[in-house]
Parts: structure tokens; C-alpha cells; sequence
């Protein structure tokens, strides 16, 4: 399913019917049909040539916001938990802070604080992903940090920067890739919620969240505006959770075995 | 216990002052300027007036000052005047408060109701049919968004078979039947996310412990299937079960700003997205402040419940 979605938005110039931005007032709200297979919307879209190219849009909100979320995070877990102390309180409690707040709140405060925008958008999931992050790969570093391994690199006369990069963050690495891969599947759906609230990706750029909020008004009289590109955040998101799941279970020895891990 | 409690209480402190702060850099970091916002483009022209509303709301001051004198003013339960409706906010949060706090409710009910039991009947039979049901249905629940859920429903009970009111909201105080008809695919909307992930998160866990070999000794000692699930193999199941549900605070507040949207409740939720459409700052400083702190009490009753459950957190 993940291979169908990201190829339709790869290959979304060859494959789409239609150019996406394409009016055409002599067909709108036209239910599906053999020329235009999921219909067109109130101005005459390609509702299909919108969403293979609004999965560009959403897949590349979630690859670079989590992208953000984990160079800005990771970092500052692994040095918090490596220094301790009062940077590592420090952090930590500005961690909590910014978890006190519910995830789409603060990405809403964040995108009207820098305007509505695609790269806004991706800074706003990026930053509010941050201590998801920081909170894990301090939690790993922090396992890790005592091993005899790591107190020999010390001996050896490894600087900070060496041992973090080179010896904590490898061993640190799998439940940060599975959270990342979980963490792609809720951006999206973030920035689909921002744009149906008219605060993420503007028009005319096409944008599964935005399509579902023109939809909003002709829902009784033309449901397929909100039927399939619904369909289509749903079908990624449900992918993308699968092989989140299937990462776990690879990357988790304690799965493999058999044994669930919490 | 009570130092543990005391010790967390301590810890809260901290970053109950990094929430105001952040809180109150809203004003400063959303697009527009407060005293423009309330004299308009054409009356703000003037240099004397503009100067003169900056100086009535305080503008023209240090940012600390600033900050401590929205702070003395939230203690004393002041959260200042809508630029949009110049109502006091903390009226009109009280106003929306209700909507809110009764969506929040059912769907954090249909949410352990559903998640719990769906969760327990699919961990005692395992590869049963009902737990591969369960599990597709938790996987899906888990990934469709709020607002499309919301809409499919309006769509299929509103629309199509017309069983229910697509939106609206009357208080049960005037029509509890209505009330109850209005709030049900709202409810929907909202908790089954919720549900979903606890239902995984409870099989998941009760696996783990129906696998201990204390329970494998109380099957031993005669006890019935219910009194091993229940009162053995639950409670120990519970502390994960906790963490997720304290986790699903937060997204049932995030949830209810769209929810609310989608189904034309008037509540907090709605009440936020409008503040920032209409750039009422103050309103949103106070729902963003109110939001996290409540975040925060969710996640301190969440610790002490861990606390009650297991020893070994309160010693450790």
C-alpha cells in the first residue's frame, strides 16, 4: 500500500490524468466517472491528479518534519543524558513543558505564529515531534552510557562529541528509527487536520487536508470530495503504522521471540 | 508515598513557569499587532491613538515586566479581555467550558469501555476470532484521522440513513434526549482513536502477564478463569494501561478542536480555532495556558495512580 502511495506521488507528473490546478467549469462536482475516475470538485478538478499530487505534499510533511524532530531531538537527549546534571534538568523539564501541550494546539500556535506554509507547516510538526526524541534517546543514552565499552573509549581519551557520536547514538539507533517511523504516520495526519482547519498547506498547492475542508460543504451533495481523499490519508496512515509495527518487530529481540513488548 | 507525592508536586514548578512563559510568548510571536487588531487599520494611522492603546494595554513596556504583570493578574484569576468580543476571556471559557468537559467525558468513556474490554476478551483468547476483529479494527481505529471519521459519520447517520442530527448542540439541562442524540457521533469521532490504542495496549499487556508464572500458579491453586484475568492478571496489567490513558488527555483535547468544528459545538475547542483565525490573543494565551496545565494535572494524577499501583515506583 506504502509503495502505491509514495509511487503515485513520485510519478505523480507521468501518471495523473490532469494538471492538478486545472479548472474546468464546464465539469464541476461531477461524480465518478471513466474520464475523471474519482470525480471533480466545486471548480472542476481532477479529484484523482489532486491526490496523487497531494501525496507528494503529505509525504514530504512527514519525512522532513520528522526528519527536524530527530536532528534537533536526538542531539539534545543524547548530550542531556551524557553531561547530566543541570543541563540535563534543564532540558528535560523545557521537554515536559512542551508536552504539556496537546500536539495540535501547539502546532496550530506555531503555524499562525509563521503564517500558513508548506516549510511552516513542516518546522510546526517538526518542532512539536522534538521531545518525543530527545525523551528516547536520552532514555537509551542513559542505559548505555555506563557500559564498560563506553568507560573504555573515555580511557582511551574520546572527547564528548566522539563517545556521543561514534559509540552512544549506534547502540542507541533502532527505537529511535521505529519511533520515526511511527512518528511520519502522525504528521501526516497532522498536517491534514492543520490544512482542514485552514491553517496548513495554502491553496491552490494540493493538500489532502485542504481538499477535505472544500469538501466540508458539499458533503451531502457531493460525498466523494470527502470520501477519497480521506480514503487516501487513511490508506498511508495505515500503511505507514504497519511498517512502524513490522520495524519493531524486526529491530525488537524481545519480540522476535515472541515475547510483546509493552 | 506522601514524599513521593511532594517530590513530583516539586517537580511541577518548574515547568508550570516554562508553560507561562511560553504561553505568554504567544502574544509576541503571532503575526499581528494586539493594538491594531482592536483600532483598525484606518483609526490606527494615528500616531497619538496607536501610541495611546499601546500604552492601555501595556505594550509599550520591558517584556519581564510584562510577563510578571500577566502573571499576577492569571494568580488573581484575571485572564484578561477578548479582543474580538471584549468579553472578560475567563467568561467566555466558563461559557464554553461545558460542551467541552461533557465530549471530553463520553469519549474518554467510550474509550475504556471499549479499549478495556475489547482489549481483555482478545488477550484470554488469543488468535481467536474475536481478537482478529479486534486487532484489525484496533489497527485501523488507530490510523483514520478525527476529522474524516467525523464526516463519514455525518455522511452515513446524518445524511444518508437520518437517524441523527448531523450538528449542533443543545445542553442536557434543556433536552437531555436531544443532548444525547447530538453528542453520540461526536462521541464517535472523538474517543475511538482512544479506544483503538488502548485496546491494543491492553492486549498487549495482558499477554505479557497471563505469560508470568504466578499466574500459571494461580490456575494451579483452582482459582476461575475471571478471578485469575481480573484480579490477578489485570491490575499488573494496568501500569501501561495508565500510561496511555494519561496520554489520552492530551489528544482528546487536541481532538475536540476539530471535532467540535466538524459537528458545530460550541465549546473550548471551537472557541481556540476561532482565536486564531480572528487573532484574539488573549483568548488563545488563556486556552493554551488552561490546555497545558490541565495536560499537566492529568500527568500528576497519572504518576500517582503508578505510584498506588506499584510500590516499587513510590520507593524506588
Amino acid at each position: 500500500m506504502l509503495v502505491v502511495v509514495v509511487g503515485s506521488g513520485l510519478l505523480a507528473p507521468l501518471l495523473a490524468p490532469y494538471d492538478p490546478e486545472r479548472q474546468d467549469y464546464a465539469h464541476v462536482l461531477e461524480p465518478p466517472s471513466t474520464s475523471h475516475l474519482l470525480g471533480t470538485d466545486d471548480i472542476g478538478r481532477d479529484i484523482l491528479s489532486r491526490i496523487m499530487y497531494g501525496a507528494r505534499t503529505s509525504l514530504s510533511v512527514g519525512l522532513v518534519s520528522v526528519g527536524f524532530s530527530v536532528i534537533i531531538g536526538v542531539p539534545l537527549g543524547l548530550s542531556a543524558a551524557y553531561r547530566g546534571g543541570l543541563m540535563d534538568d534543564a532540558l528535560m523539564r523545557l521537554m515536559d513543558a512542551m508536552t504539556a501541550f496537546p500536539e495540535l494546539i501547539l502546532a496550530l500556535g506555531i503555524t499562525a505564529a509563521l503564517k500558513p506554509g508548506l516549510l511552516n507547516v513542516m518546522v510546526a510538526i517538526g518542532v512539536v515531534g522534538i521531545p518525543q526524541f530527545a525523551r528516547l534517546a536520552r532514555g537509551q543514552a542513559l542505559s548505555v552510557r555506563q557500559l564498560e565499552y563506553v568507560n573504555a573509549a573515555r580511557a582511551l581519551g574520546a572527547g564528548a562529541g566522539r563517545v556521543l557520536a561514534f559509540h552512544i547514538w549506534p547502540n542507541s539507533t533502532a527505537p529511535i528509527i521505529v519511533q520515526a517511523s511511527l512518528r511520519v504516520a502522525s504528521a501526516i495526519v497532522t498536517e491534514a487536520t492543520l490544512s482542514f482547519l485552514g491553517a496548513g498547506v495554502p491553496p491552490p498547492t494540493p493538500s489532502w487536508g485542504s481538499m477535505l475542508q472544500a469538501s466540508y460543504q458539499y458533503t451531502e451533495t457531493a460525498p466523494w470530495l470527502a470520501v477519497f481523499p480521506g480514503a487516501a490519508i487513511f490508506i498511508t496512515v495505515l500503511a505507514t503504522n504497519v511498517v512502524g509495527d513490522a520495524l519493531r518487530i524486526v529491530l525488537d529481540p524481545r519480540m522476535r521471540k515472541g515475547v510483546p513488548a509493552r | 508515598m506522601t514524599a513521593y507525592l511532594l517530590r513530583r508536586l516539586l517537580q511541577m514548578a518548574p515547568v508550570l513557569v516554562l508553560i507561562s512563559i511560553v504561553s505568554f510568548s504567544l502574544t509576541f510571536v503571532l503575526p499581528g499587532d494586539p493594538a491594531l487588531a482592536i483600532l483598525g487599520e484606518q483609526n490606527a494611522r494615528d500616531q497619538q491613538l496607536y501610541a495611546q492603546m499601546r500604552a492601555q494595554l501595556g505594550l509599550d513596556r520591558p517584556l519581564p515586566v510584562q510577563y510578571l504583570d500577566w502573571a499576577s493578574h492569571v494568580l488573581r484569576g484575571d485572564l484578561g479581555t477578548s479582543t474580538t468580543s471584549r468579553q472578560p476571556v475567563l467568561l467566555l471559557i466558563q461559557q464554553r467550558m461545558g460542551p467541552t468537559l461533557e465530549l471530553g467525558l463520553f469519549g474518554f468513556i467510550l474509550a475504556v469501555v471499549l479499549g478495556v474490554s475489547v482489549g481483555v476478551a482478545s488477550a484470554v483468547r488469543p488468535n481467536s476470532k474475536l481478537d482478529v476483529v479486534g486487532t484489525l479494527v484496533a489497527m485501523a481505529g488507530a490510523s483514520i484521522p478525527h476529522f474524516w471519521l467525523g464526516l463519514l459519520l455525518i455522511l452515513t447517520f446524518a445524511l444518508w440513513l437520518r437517524w441523527l442530527p448531523p450538528s449542533g448542540y443543545v445542553p442536557p439541562t434543556q433536552d437531555v434526549i436531544g443532548n444525547l442524540r447530538l453528542m453520540l457521533l461526536p462521541t464517535i469521532a472523538v474517543g475511538s482513536g482512544g479506544a483503538a490504542v488502548l485496546m491494543r495496549q491492553v492486549r498487549s499487556a495482558m499477554l505479557e502477564v497471563l505469560g508470568q508464572e504466578y499466574i500459571t500458579t494461580a490456575r494451579a491453586k483452582g482459582l476461575t478463569a475471571g478471578a485469575v484475568t481480573m484480579r490477578h492478571a489485570f491490575k499488573n496489567a494496568l501500569i501501561p494501561v495508565v500510561t496511555v490513558l494519561g496520554l489520552q488527555i492530551a489528544l482528546l483535547i487536541g481532538g475536540a478542536v476539530v471535532t467540535e468544528s466538524i459537528f458545530s459545538i460550541p465549546g473550548v475547542g471551537r472557541l481556540a480555532a476561532d482565536s486564531i483565525f480572528n487573532r484574539d490573543f488573549p483568548v488563545l494565551q488563556a486556552i493554551v495556558l488552561l490546555v497545558a496545565i490541565s495536560v499537566l494535572i492529568a500527568n500528576l494524577i497519572t504518576d500517582f495512580v503508578y505510584a498506588w499501583l506499584d510500590p516499587r515506583i513510590r520507593y524506588g
